[in-house]
């Protein structure tokens, strides 16, 4: 039975049983995933994933079902289900369920890209990967020597009942590889482009070939070696300067989960938790340093929350969380954006796939670069530490004490990088980090990061966005753990 | 419908007939779950869902390809069966690769609960009506879950193999929230009617009622007192990171050449085991190979790492049946680690702590070193000071820093109690009892 139909029935079939508001998504995903560990094939997978998920409102409040069985009766029959939980959820509500305006729109929407992924041949992607693994493993202290790729391409169908119809395809092309050097009682690793994986973007296989992953190999196997005998990371404060994509992960966590709405609002209090950027704080709270500008785009190009529409049928839109060093905005959703009277989401409801409700996800959060160039930020500082790559992360659950650890760190002396330093680690308090910006690298420096195992919601969910950023200075952070920790 | 047993098995024998002559293997699993969910004393999402996946194993010689579907009709698992085929032609010769295994006699476990597996969306609100209001009542706010819901897999091969397991489970999990504090209890039952929603809404509130006006303490080290669910998350990483045989072999965990050596305090006995009463587990692996209990960790004495296949023959030893899916990138994993308990418990615990500190549960731990496994991750829901035997303030929460061997080498008391907590994400389960820890780093703070 062809979409549109199907999409019908769950339309009507809602409001025969009372439904006020209803949505149905349509989604097949297609997965091709490669990993070559130590010489081998370890995992080589291609996987389909085809579904559907109802979602209404019935006496002003959500009931949501799904299933996998892509059929008349089975669209029937979850619609009825969706209603019926629906009903359930009713008899425990505040106050009804209000989704903030948003026009109808029937468009369909592509992601651009310049080659397709799944048309490249799996033999020309393997001999690449096995050319890296060669390079990595020429060491016999290199223990582990893993490289991959991942592709998904995704066709996303939702239509509504304020009259909605969204068509999506959307893709994610994704390379990377590591070596974990072993040495008696230490262990390192080394990454390229980026750690868990690599770089992930909305492109096509010209990602791939952009990444010359083959030329990195020799320098990220020797790094890895190196770290084994570095020097611990002394326990200090001083002047830190992070490298891109740690500092990606850095926005992730400290600015973008503490300005979801629904976790200030308590939604996620039980699990993920909720935020120190409370309602009150919105346009007058000093988040960072006058030069730290933090801007949410769904336009960007390559962006992995890049879209035509978001699940709730929002258009996709550029706003600041930061400007200026001001807290200024939040991510919302219809709902949210909604129950606060706001005049429009901000179109950051998705959801991962058929089988999960859409809630509110980190959008494509990045810091806009500055105007300095690296080189000068590092000339002058007499005495602090570079770290990049990130190996380890943590925050609280109002998103403030964070604790990062990166694979590598280099001690700078006399405005000079200098030693390694493994195990690089720094710590401190979201507003005060981001008060102690003091340059930022230009547009040359700055890179779109992929973020792919964003998890959160119960039932959980994994979500993809991405992070711009180039790399920035930091004064006077506390670096390195206590002796006693370890 | 039929029974998920049946049904499961009859798709994965249904799949294996597209194999055309080559050796394959299925894994196939079905499952029904619904979670309603629950902030600010109402219902904030309500969701079931159905799903099926069919993953596919070609093998030939020392290849394989995996494809991966989720429609059973016959001729998705016709397209799935040649791609497969047609992949595993292109791919290079894996010296890892072994063929597939033969059946060996799987000792089931009895896991499925009808009431549980039938729970509607009315008896979930009911339950979460229950504790909003005695939170409202209170004029505190209640966030939560409460699941419901039943799974089926089964594993076959062209070999004749074909074992399976169905099981239910029941979560209820409540935060609860005054002005300036949280309070947190949550239990997991595969059947439904055994857990105490009453009980747990009322250990949440204590704790979040006595963690008002909460103080800051110095960072530093201190004597902890670790409720179960603190404990459990500490198991999972030593699970993760510790007691699998691909790290082992390798050469980069904890427990890498260190077997028949005490590596923790003779008080530490750590099994992985899915037929515990209080575990949830597959009794068979992703091979579809007999799970076997294994005692990692005795008195202190490092034992052994569990095994697949693979690892198994690069130790020299033989399978404990404890396969992921093959080939694996993460190598086998213990799924269902037991910290074995002691004749202690939390009251007698704080009661002989001069100073130290009681923690609930901690929040977004993760892996700093992985040689001493050293992590670090906050404490959430209720940390208190503890001073001559008595818990005398509540603490705002507190960074760890803490190498988890030297840690156990410093375990006072252990209690009788043991409490299991599912894992976040993905499979696994984790019994663990109360530890006193007599030095423990916490290495900065938080201002709630």
């Amino acid at each position: 039975m062809k979409s549109n139909s199907l999409t019908s029935i769950a339309l009507s079939e809602a409001k025969r049983l009372g439904a006020t508001y209803a949505d149905i998504r349509l989604i097949t995903k297609e997965r091709e995933n490669i990993i070559i560990r130590n010489g081998n094939i370890a995992n080589m997978d291609s996987s389909t994933s085809e579904g559907f998920g109802v979602r209404v409102i019935c006496r002003g409040a959500w009931g949501f079902a799904a299933s996998s069985r892509v059929e008349e009766s089975e669209v029937r029959r979850v619609t009825a289900l969706a209603v019926e939980i629906a009903l359930a959820s009713s008899t425990a509500k505040e106050r009804d369920v209000v989704l903030s305006p948003e026009s109808p729109a029937q468009e369909t929407w592509l992601a651009p890209s310049v080659e397709d992924p799944f048309n490249v041949p799996v033999s020309e992607k393997l001999e690449l990967l096995f050319a890296v693994d060669e390079v990595l493993r020429k060491s016999p202290r290199i223990r582990v020597a893993e490289s991959g790729m991942r592709f998904d391409r995704e066709h996303r169908i939702l239509a509504t009942s304020e009259g909605t119809l969204a068509d999506q395809r959307l893709l994610l092309s994704g390379a990377g590889y590591s070596a974990t050097a072993v040495d008696g009682s230490e262990v390192q690793i080394r990454s390229y482009p980026n750690s868990f994986g690599g770089q992930y973007m909305a492109l096509g296989y010209e990602l791939v070939r952009g990444l010359h992953l083959l030329r990195e190999a020799e320098r990220v196997r020797e790094e890895a070696m190196a770290l084994l005998s570095a020097k611990s990371c002394p326990r200090k404060r001083t002047t830190l300067i992070l490298g891109g994509s740690q500092l990606a992960l850095q926005i992730h966590e400290s600015v973008g989960h503490a300005t979801e709405l629904d976790r200030v609002l308590g939604m996620e209090a039980n699990f993920a938790g909720t935020s120190f950027a409370t309602l009150e704080k919105e346009g007058s709270f000093r988040y960072g340093s006058d030069m730290v500008n933090l801007y949410c785009d769904s336009t960007i190009p390559g962006g992995l929350a890049t879209f035509g529409f978001d699940d709730d049928g929002v258009r996709a839109q550029r706003w600041h969380i930061v400007k200026n060093g001001i807290f200024v905005g939040y991510q919302t959703s219809r709902e949210i954006a909604g129950l606060l009277g706001r005049p429009r989401s901000t179109g950051n409801c998705r959801a991962e796939d058929w089988s999960h409700i859409p809630i509110i996800r980190n959008g494509n959060l990045s810091l806009e670069p500055g105007d300095r160039n690296l080189n000068d930020m590092i000339a002058e500082v007499d005495d602090g530490i570079y770290m990049e790559t990130n190996k380890s992360w943590s925050i609280d659950q109002k998103r403030l004490n964070f604790q990062f650890t990166c694979e590598l760190g280099r001690e700078i002396h006399g405005g000079k990088l200098q030693d390694l330093v493994k195990n690089p680690t720094y710590q401190s308090m979201t507003p005060e980090f981001w008060g102690a910006c003091d340059a930022i690298a230009g547009p040359a420096w700055w890179t779109l990061w992929g973020v792919v195992n964003c998890g959160k919601g119960q039932p959980g969910q994994v979500a993809a966005m991405s992070h711009g950023a180039s790399p920035a200075r930091f004064r006077d952070i506390q670096i390195g753990v206590p002796d006693k920790a370890s | 419908m039929l029974e998920p047993s049946l049904e499961i098995e009859q798709i994965a024998r249904n799949a294996l007939h597209h194999s055309d002559g080559s050796d394959a293997e299925v894994i196939a699993t079905l499952s029904e779950s619904a979670v309603t969910r629950f902030a600010g004393n109402a219902i904030s999402q309500n969701v079931s869902r159905q799903g099926l996946a069919i993953t596919i194993r070609v093998v030939k010689g020392k290849c394989s390809a995996r494809i991966a579907t989720n429609s059973r009709d016959a001729a998705s698992l016709k397209r799935a069966f040649e791609k497969a085929r047609t992949l595993v032609t292109l791919q290079k010769e894996s010296a890892d690769m072994l063929p597939l295994p033969n059946p060996r006699p799987v000792q089931p476990i009895p896991a499925y609960e009808f009431f549980t597996a039938e729970l509607r969306a009315e008896a979930r609100a009911a339950a979460v009506l229950k504790a909003i209001s005695k939170c409202k009542k209170a004029g505190l706010q209640a966030a939560g879950i409460c699941s419901t819901g039943w799974g089926a897999v089964a594993v076959a091969n062209t070999k004749g193999l074909l074992v399976s397991h169905k099981d239910t489970t029941a979560t209820f999990s409540v935060s609860v929230q005054t002005g300036d504090s949280s309070g947190w209890a949550e239990a997991s039952h595969r059947d439904f009617g055994e857990i105490n929603v009453d009980k747990l809404v009322a250990v949440a509130r204590e704790k979040a009622e006595a963690s008002r006006n909460a103080r800051s303490i110095d960072p530093g080290l201190y004597t902890v007192v670790l409720e179960p669910a603190a404990v459990a998350e500490v198991l999972q990483f030593m699970g993760w990171f510790g007691f699998g045989g691909l790290g082992f072999v390798e050469d980069r965990t904890f427990m890498a050449g260190r077997l028949g050596q005490r590596i923790f305090g003779e008080n530490i006995t750590i099994h992985d085991n899915a037929f515990h009463p209080l575990q949830r587990g597959l009794p068979f692996d992703f091979e579809g190979l007999p799970r076997q209990p294994v005692t990692l960790i005795e008195k202190g004495v490092a034992k052994a790492v569990v095994h697949d296949r693979v690892t198994a023959q690069r130790a020299h030893t033989e399978t404990t049946g404890h396969a992921l899916p093959q080939p694996s990138v993460e190598g086998p994993m213990p799924l269902n680690l037991i910290l074995a308990s002691g004749e202690s418990s939390v009251v007698e615990m704080i009661a002989s702590t001069k100073r130290g500190i009681l923690v609930t549960r901690f929040h977004y731990t993760n892996l700093v070193e992985p040689m001493k496994l050293v992590l670090t991750g906050m404490t959430r829901d209720g940390t208190f000071l503890i001073e001559n035997g008595e818990v005398t303030s509540p603490l705002k929460n507190l960074r760890f820093t803490q190498s988890v061997v030297d840690a156990l080498n410093e375990v006072e008391l252990i209690s009788r109690e043991p409490e299991t907590m599912l894992a976040d994400w993905g499979p696994g389960a984790y019994t663990a009892p109360a530890l006193k820890i007599r030095r423990f780093n916490f290495s900065s703070g938080t201002e709630f």
